[in-house]
């Protein structure tokens, strides 16, 4: 299937017209964000820092959009100062509408996120109640993946990061893209 | 060289005065005694007498890993629970040409003081009474430690501590290499001088200094200065760099004198060219050349202000000024425009370079959790029907090591890319900053003419005012230009200095020292003491690959680490080795060696009788026995053992009892013939 191979295919078309293309694969390896692993031990670390319990609920809970927006910033910490100002600006409707509209697309559009808790919640690991996210029947999955990488200093930037979020006041309007 | 001819621990108790002495010749003893008999309260005292309290992890004159017995109370054998009321502790050393110290310090009370008792072969003996502490290595007048040096012929020599302060090869830094304590000491190889002092490279200092390598100790010393020192002119050069760069920016001068990278970078840029010449090459500016067209053009203005002829039909003075300030502004403005484009772009740079480290560092974590295994996602199954989950099905992948270092390797070439746009824009930003400062002294120029002429009437005194205004512009223009000139001169005066610094520092360090055949020596020692005391990974392998690596003296067997090789009770044979190697190869070299080891408990590092052996079997060898040096061994052993070793012609000293004993009365006529007893300390 010629469509498999799109870079050869580009490359014979441009020596074609007389260029001379240098093919290297290898700069197109895909992006670490896009690997499972790393998604879960994300997820994992923004589950283990900022699922609580509270009056309704005697296990710790994540509403289901504040674990997805909270797993985007993680991944991209240079962010917290956009969601900063994004937070700091909620009073005002108008500029609150103005507040980068790049980081709500990307969190809104992230599907992968989906496709990682459909996943996580297969194999047990979560449970979607209603708007929320719990422990499953084997959420020690979850908790094993955040002690190791805590105990190994791994992933300190994500870590940093979920722990300035916490500072950092999310409202349901703003999960929700607004 | 010198030798321990003897320790005694003496005081007064409230049931009178006690004492314990230990006597030693040259060559190899082994000290046997019980635990709790004074093994080790004898040991400690000979580094409580040589100020070197601090091995034991001790503050300076702090005696409480000393015994009860010597502190507070003590069982005498009569009496128990005796209230112990002072003590002290004296070493008799002695040296190669027979004269004697007696280093006597009060255990309990005025504990910073030390009497010292020089016994000399010809002379009469002679006493004097120094301070103790490492500060003292730098008093020739009261300091104890500077005292010892000069007794034992050993050469004050200066060290450098981390924080680039001036120090010495103390006495501390020195004795874990020939006074092993049974705490620590055996934990690893000098493993207790690590920080002390925070000199920088001590543990390398202290093996060459005992070697007698001192030209290899003034040179490794230098090169750390000269690393301090590029510390410095890193950081002065800077500076130098940010005023050439304020000055030039107030002209309106795009140069580029760098003051970034390694100090021989900076040298070879600043010294292929001068200030003057960077400024001709970057901005194209000749201070000479444009003062001289100034003053040209001051004469000419200065001519048609007093002595030219005048046109009164000329109307065009007001509306030239005015249209000169409308240009210069629409130039600004553009240029303002530029400016903020750019530095926008470099601001986006800046967030991507930012988002690209994070995204590395990201990837290296992804890439150390899949190769090490951690938080692998193998083999996840359904909890209900335990069919194992298919990622595919869920639109998802997991990446492999190799694709992940191909990522890595993308993104950190992405890293260089961004860095150099960043570059090329902060020179850019550069340039337009000049160019926005010289159009900012133009603009105030014109506008100030413009004012004149518009407040004037007339066309004669529009044309006058005009170029009065010229005149005056022309003429701040020179005193500017000799302003920066005087600058530039003042500033090439500084990097003419820091250039002859960097000079003087490269020139520090020296060349040549025979520190390679002093380590060879020392080398094939620690193989022969390897192999005598059955370290295992040298006895499996042989000596052949044994080596210390360059310049930190860390023993290697191939390329391992020996410290990492053989079994759990190796590191003490290596520890064991090391020291009486150092010893051994000191007194070959006739280097700086005191000619005295140390070992507390060596039999208490080994974990079987097996074991235990090994190192009885390497007391009863010659290279033990005949050693050149005196070697102290504090231990206990059984009677079948001790008989085994005096068999073998090792000397043992048994302690049976405590050492602490009460002063024995003196013999009848010693004490008719005595009037006044001397105090008991």
């Amino acid at each position: 299937m010629e469509n498999d191979r799109p870079l050869e295919r580009l490359a014979t078309l441009l020596a074609a017209s007389g260029a001379q293309p240098d093919l290297n694969p290898g700069r197109l390896a895909p992006s670490t964000i896009y690997d499972l692993e790393y998604r879960v031990v994300v997820v994992a670390m923004v589950f283990q820092l900022h699922a609580a319990t509270d009056r309704f609920s005697s296990r710790p809970r994540i509403q289901g959009r504040r674990l997805k927006l909270l797993q985007f910033i993680a991944m991209r910490p240079w962010l917290v100062d956009v969601i900063r100002g994004w937070s700091a600006s909620r009073r005002d409707a108008q500029r609150s509408l103005d507040y980068e509209q790049g980081l709500r697309r990307g969190f809104i559009s992230d599907t992968m996120h989906e496709s990682v808790m459909d996943f996580l919640v297969a194999a047990g690991a979560l449970r979607r109640e209603e708007l929320f996210v719990i422990p499953g029947a084997k959420s020690s999955i979850i908790f094993d993946l955040h002690s190791e990488a805590e105990k190994r200093t791994l992933f300190r930037s994500e870590v940093a990061a979920l722990h300035e979020l916490k500072d950092i006041v999310i409202t349901n309007e703003m999960l929700e893209g607004w | 060289m010198i030798r321990i001819a003897s320790i005694e621990i003496r005081g007064k108790s409230d049931r009178g005065d006690f004492i314990g002495r230990l006597e030693f010749a040259p060559g190899l003893q082994v000290i046997s005694g019980p635990n709790g008999f004074g093994k080790t309260l004898a040991a400690e005292s000979i580094a409580w007498c040589l100020n070197l309290e601090t091995i034991f992890g001790r503050k300076e004159s702090d005696p409480t890993f000393f015994p009860e017995a010597v502190l507070e109370e003590l069982n005498l054998p009569d009496v128990k629970s005796v209230r112990v009321l002072s003590s002290e502790a004296q070493l008799t050393l002695e040296r190669h040409d027979g004269e004697r110290l007696e280093l006597t310090r009060a255990i309990t009370h005025d504990r910073e003081r030390i009497r010292i008792t020089r016994l000399g072969v010809k002379s009469g003996p002679s006493t004097l009474t120094l301070l103790t502490g490492s500060g003292t290595m730098a008093d020739p007048t009261i300091g104890f430690q500077r005292y010892l040096f000069e007794w034992l012929g050993w050469p004050p020599k200066p060290a450098t501590t981390f924080e680039g302060r001036d120090a010495f090869i103390y006495i501390e830094n020195l004795a874990p290499l020939f006074y092993i304590e049974q705490q620590e000491g055996w934990t690893d190889i000098q493993a207790r001088q690590v920080s002390r002092y925070a000199q920088q490279q001590i543990r390398e200092l202290s093996v060459e200094y005992l070697l007698g390598a001192l030209d290899a100790v003034d040179q490794r010393v230098a090169r750390q200065r000269t690393a301090t020192l590029e510390n410095a002119l890193r950081a002065s050069a800077k500076l130098l760099a940010d005023q050439a760069a304020q000055m030039f920016l107030k002209q309106g001068w795009a140069v580029d004198w760098s003051g970034n990278g390694s100090v021989r970078e900076i040298e070879g840029r600043w010294s292929a060219q001068t200030l003057r010449q960077a400024l001709a090459r970057d901005a194209e500016i000749d201070i000479k050349k444009q003062r001289a067209i100034a003053v040209e053009r001051v004469v000419a203005l200065r001519r048609i202000v007093t002595t030219d002829p005048v046109d009164p039909a000329n109307m065009s003075a007001g509306s030239s000024a005015s249209q000169l300030v409308v240009d210069l502004k629409q130039r600004r403005h553009r240029i303002n425009s530029e400016l903020r484009t750019l530095h926008g772009q470099y601001s986006d740079n800046e967030h991507l370079f930012e988002s690209l480290v994070h995204r590395i560092r990201s990837a290296t974590d992804v890439h150390r959790l899949k190769t090490t295994g951690v938080g692998r996602l193998a083999h996840l199954e359904c909890p209900t029907c335990h069919r194992e989950l298919d990622t595919e099905e869920f639109d998802l992948t997991e990446q492999t090591g190799p694709e992940v270092e191909a990522h890595i390797e993308a993104l950190k070439r992405d890293r260089v890319l961004t860095r150099q746009t960043m570059n090329a824009l902060a020179t850019v930003i550069r340039t337009t900053e000049a160019e926005m400062a010289r159009l900012d002294g133009e603009l105030h120029n014109a506008q100030r003419a413009l004012e004149d002429v518009t407040a004037s009437v007339g066309p004669v005194r529009e044309q006058i005012v005009r170029a009065a205004a010229n005149l005056a512009a022309q003429e701040r223009f020179i005193e500017k230009l000799d302003e920066t000139d005087a600058s530039i001169e003042e500033l090439q005066k500084a990097v003419d200095g820091w250039l002859a610094e960097a000079k003087a520092a490269h020139a520090l360090g020296g060349t040549g020292t025979d520190v390679g055949d002093r380590v060879a020596v020392f080398t094939k020692a620690l193989g022969q003491y390897l192999l005598a005391l059955g370290h295992s990974a040298v006895v499996d392998r042989g000596v052949a690959n044994l080596r210390l690596n360059g310049g930190q003296y860390e023993p290697y067997l191939g390329h391992r680490r020996l410290r990492a090789l053989g079994s759990g009770s190796d590191p003490a044979r290596l520890v064991g080795a090391y020291t009486l190697a150092l010893a051994a190869a000191g007194v070959t070299l006739k280097g700086l060696h005191p000619g005295v080891v140390i070992l507390d408990e060596p039999l208490q590092q080994n974990p079987d009788t097996r074991h235990l052996g090994l190192f009885l079997d390497f007391l009863s060898q010659d290279l033990a026995k005949n050693a050149k040096f005196q070697t102290l061994v504090f231990t206990f052993l059984n009677d079948d053992q001790v008989r085994k070793l005096r068999d073998s012609g090792t000397t043992v000293i048994t302690v049976d009892g405590h050492l602490l004993g009460p002063v024995p009365p003196p013999p009848p006529e010693q004490a008719r013939s005595t009037e006044k007893p001397e105090k008991a300390p």
